[in-house]
């Protein structure tokens, strides 16, 4: 839901043309805060904002005198708070209880009590973006130092609830930018592209997904060619449901005269894993190699630490998702294919470098495998390990 | 484009946009006036929510008013899928031997939906329609144990919002008082269900966009996936003709799990029994305060008298596999649910009483023959009421 | 006129009817949205996570 309602109709119907008449950048300001507050309120509730405010003002008071250990406390702040509401019963029921049932069910059971009934809203997407901006100030960056500005970067609405994951030291400049003046072409920019979300979204990914849905309880008995297209209308409509959501966001914030990263890079035409990563949930990816990938080390540590990085890496991507282990699953399944696209020309030596030769000279054969490799990792990310593990066999022995 | 030449552009997208939309609009209040379906009979199954044709509240009125004229009395038929004629291919649904019964002094337009209440859609077509002069009778069905519902409530509730948020019903306080604690009352998720499509009728009432773009959908292109049409869903639903099928030979039927079916009959009329001071079986003392007060808040009182209400009873194998006792309950409590209705000024006739088994498809539809008599049922109360 | 200054001129006219029309395919766009947004709504994918 969220931008496919009604209620926001409503809420852009006032929200926008107001924008636009306010002329002093701080009654702009106020309004946007006002319009990011509301926003957040109504979506997420009281029980879904208090833990965000709360740990929106440590993060906000702990940057401020830029001192390391509470940069680092800020950072761990953040990330305990995303394990508690997202990966609590997780890790008891699939990570203790795997060692120690009995205690994982009296944790389990102590946990539940605490936690509300469902994590607050896009807890995720803030965590990210605000150990972004503690690990930035650690590095030595400038701190917000206005709190109305750190509250529009916490909650800006048309990236609140799914991203892009923004970065503070491009998102303020232009926040000002768009507090100052909004042209037409801004606005025109933006609402075409705010109406090629919304086609991707409402007209393709969600037909889409009322085929998937009726199609996916006779996926055994469909014929292999059926298969094959159920698997590539799964893996469209991830694409189109959420490059449509991005296309949204930047979209509106344009439409303010705010930019956006961008998200999406046509990542179904990568010829290589490496490639569709550079592509794909861009804003995750960037993030996730800036304050993971790097900090473990990277490639800067041998070719065999830098496949292990990955991995982790990729664990953690898939952990991201979603406290369950398919999405770990699938991360590793990514992590696996990168650490194979980055081996083979030294594993398989000169049959390697022959390899590697030929998928230079045909960026089709690249384009192939990605794809043969991405689509059956789709399965892995929307059903159980063994559900998805049937799908994939009855795919690949056409049967 | 030179910046001057790139502002422009921009200026004439941005007035593209509301000229397009101010004219979609324009042309959705058009639709909403005559966008209805070819020779309608009712809302068959491809032209219904089941194969997502959410028809708007506007085809309802367009349709009752399609072949009115001046003289002639409208019989407006809501309630459920019994009424809407399922089992009964589209030459035998009972409201055209009900036409046929009636002659040319009435219209009869049957405007009823599975799993609808008799509150909803054609109910707040009769009342608009009275309100604003036209004669109007209207049937519904409903059993003993299911009231008449909540005109909101349910796939069907946007009707109301729709109709009221369009000027088309009368400030009916008690309705409007029952709404809100009914609304108060829900879980959270309902409740925010509700304000959207609450609010999704206001901007209905401006934008008309459901009455377009349904026209569309029906007349040249549907642009929703839907199972039931499968690999033809992007065909205009005009091409979709009524395809109900003939019901099987009798000895083919009723053989759908029998067992729940006749614990649902049961649950018809039991659930309405409470143990009594000496332990048998007595029917709940509070039912007809609760059911009185439904009626009330569902149905204006200038509807009421020009209302007709059928108790639908079950099919007889079900019936005759009751013990004596539930049977002899279950009479009762038909009898008693019409002597509720009738206190509220509501025509009330037990619909199915003495029918064969050969009249039904299955529990509760009827085929052709049944319509039939269901049909001369209703005409032969409909041309009472209104020499009354 | 230059031809080469009525070329353009032409071109910029056309490139501004193009916009024009964009703008009204998107105005179009926006009011069936509003129909299909009442049909039952799929809630976006990621906005669970």
């Amino acid at each position: 839901m969220i931008f496919n309602t009604y209620w926001f109709i409503g809420f852009c119907a006032v929200f926008f043309p107001v924008f636009w008449l306010l002329r002093l950048p701080g009654l702009r300001r106020t309004w946007l805060l006002a319009g990011c507050a509301y926003f957040h309120y109504h979506f997420a509730g009281p029980a879904g904002v208090l833990p965000i405010v709360a740990i929106g003002i440590a993060t906000y008071l702990l940057a401020l005198p830029r001192i390391r250990l509470l940069c680092a406390l800020g950072v761990v702040l953040a990330v305990a708070t995303l394990c508690f509401y997202k990966y609590a019963v997780f890790l008891c029921h699939d990570a203790i209880g795997l060692l120690a049932p009995r205690l994982a069910a009296d944790l389990g059971r102590q946990v539940q009590d605490l936690l509300p009934g469902a994590p607050p809203l896009a807890v995720s997407f803030f965590v990210f973006e605000f150990v972004h901006y503690q690990i930035e100030v650690y590095r030595g960056h400038e701190p917000i130092r206005r709190p109305d500005d750190f509250i529009l970067f916490a909650i800006h609405f048309p990236s609140l609830t799914a991203g892009p994951i923004k970065r503070y030291g491009d998102y303020l400049p232009s926040l000002r930018q768009g507090l100052t003046g909004v042209s037409p072409e801004d606005v025109a920019a933006g609402a075409t592209r705010l109406a090629l979300g919304l086609v991707k979204k409402v007209v393709l990914a969600d037909n889409l997904t009322l085929v998937i849905d009726f199609h996916q309880p006779q996926f055994t008995s469909l014929p292999p060619g059926q298969a094959w297209l159920f698997a590539g209308a799964l893996s469209a409509r991830i694409l189109l449901d959420f490059s449509g959501y991005s296309d949204m966001a930047i979209g509106l914030s344009r439409m303010m005269g705010i930019r956006l990263p961008e998200n999406f890079h046509y990542p179904y035409a990568a010829t290589s894993l490496q490639d569709f990563w550079q592509r794909w949930h861009i804003s995750l990816t960037s993030w996730i190699r800036d304050y993971i990938y790097i900090p473990l080390g990277g490639n800067r540590h041998g070719l065999a630490r830098q496949l292990l990085n990955a991995m982790i890496v990729f664990a953690l991507c898939g952990l991201w998702h979603g406290p369950a282990w398919n999405f770990v699953l699938w991360g590793l399944w990514h992590g696996a294919g990168l650490v194979l696209n980055h081996a083979y020309p030294r594993l398989l030596g000169p049959l390697g470098t022959r390899l590697a030769g030929l998928f230079a000279r045909f960026p089709v054969l690249g384009w192939a495998l990605t794809l043969l490799w991405v689509i059956p990792g789709w399965l892995l990310f929307f059903y159980e390990p063994a559900t998805a593990w049937r799908m994939a066999v009855k795919l690949f022995t056409f049967a | 484009m030179k910046p001057a030449a790139s502002r422009l552009g921009s200026w004439l997208l941005l007035a593209g946009i509301a000229a397009g939309f101010l004219l979609a609009c324009g042309e959705g209040h058009r639709a909403a006036a005559y966008s209805k379906p070819r020779a309608f009979t009712r809302f068959h199954q491809r032209i219904s929510p089941d194969a997502s044709f959410y028809p708007p509240y506007a085809m309802l009125e367009a349709l009752a008013l399609a072949r009115w004229a001046p003289g002639k009395t409208l019989v407006i038929i809501g309630g459920n899928s019994i009424l809407n004629g399922v089992a009964q291919p589209e030459s035998e649904v009972w409201s055209l031997r009900l036409q046929e019964m009636l002659g040319d002094r009435y219209v009869v337009v049957n405007l009823a939906f599975r799993g609808s209440m008799a509150a909803q859609g054609g109910a707040l077509v009769a009342e608009s329609l009275q309100r604003r002069g036209y004669p109007v009778i209207f049937v519904a069905n409903t059993y003993p144990h299911a009231g008449c519902g909540r005109a909101a409530d349910g796939p069907y509730g946007y009707f109301y919002w729709q109709a009221l948020h369009q000027g088309k019903l009368s400030d009916y306080p008690a309705r409007t008082a029952d709404l809100q604690r009914w609304r108060t009352a829900r879980p959270e998720a309902e409740r925010i269900k509700l304000a959207e499509t609450e609010l999704g009728a206001r901007i209905e009432a401006v934008t008309r966009a459901q009455s377009l773009w349904v026209h569309v959908s029906y007349r040249h292109l549907f642009t929703v996936w839907n199972f039931i049409l499968g690999r033809d869903f992007w065909r205009p639903r005009v091409w979709a003709p009524d395809n109900e099928p003939a019901a099987p030979p009798v000895e083919e039927r009723f053989r759908h799990e029998p067992e729940a079916e006749l614990a649902t009959v049961r649950g018809f009329t039991e659930t309405l029994y409470v143990p009594g001071p000496s332990g048998s079986p007595q029917l709940d003392p509070a039912w007809p305060t609760r059911l009185g007060d439904e009626i009330e808040a569902a149905f204006v009182p200038a509807l009421r008298p020009r209302m007709l209400m059928l108790l639908s009873q079950s099919a007889p194998p079900y019936l005759e596999r009751l013990t004596p006792a539930e049977r002899s309950r279950n009479r009762a409590a038909y009898a008693a649910a019409a002597r509720i209705w009738r206190d509220h000024g509501i025509n009330t006739i037990v619909a199915g009483e003495g029918f064969a088994a050969s009249d039904y498809f299955d529990r509760l539809h009827l085929t052709g023959e049944g319509g039939r008599k269901v049909a001369a049922l209703v005409a032969e109360q409909i041309t009472q009421m209104n020499s009354d | 006129m230059p031809a080469f200054l009525a070329k353009f001129r032409s071109t910029l006219t056309l490139r501004l009817l193009g916009r024009f029309v964009l703008g009204l395919a998107i105005g179009v766009l926006f009011h069936y949205l509003l129909y299909r947004f009442f049909l039952p709504v799929q809630p976006f994918i990621y906005v669970a996570f």
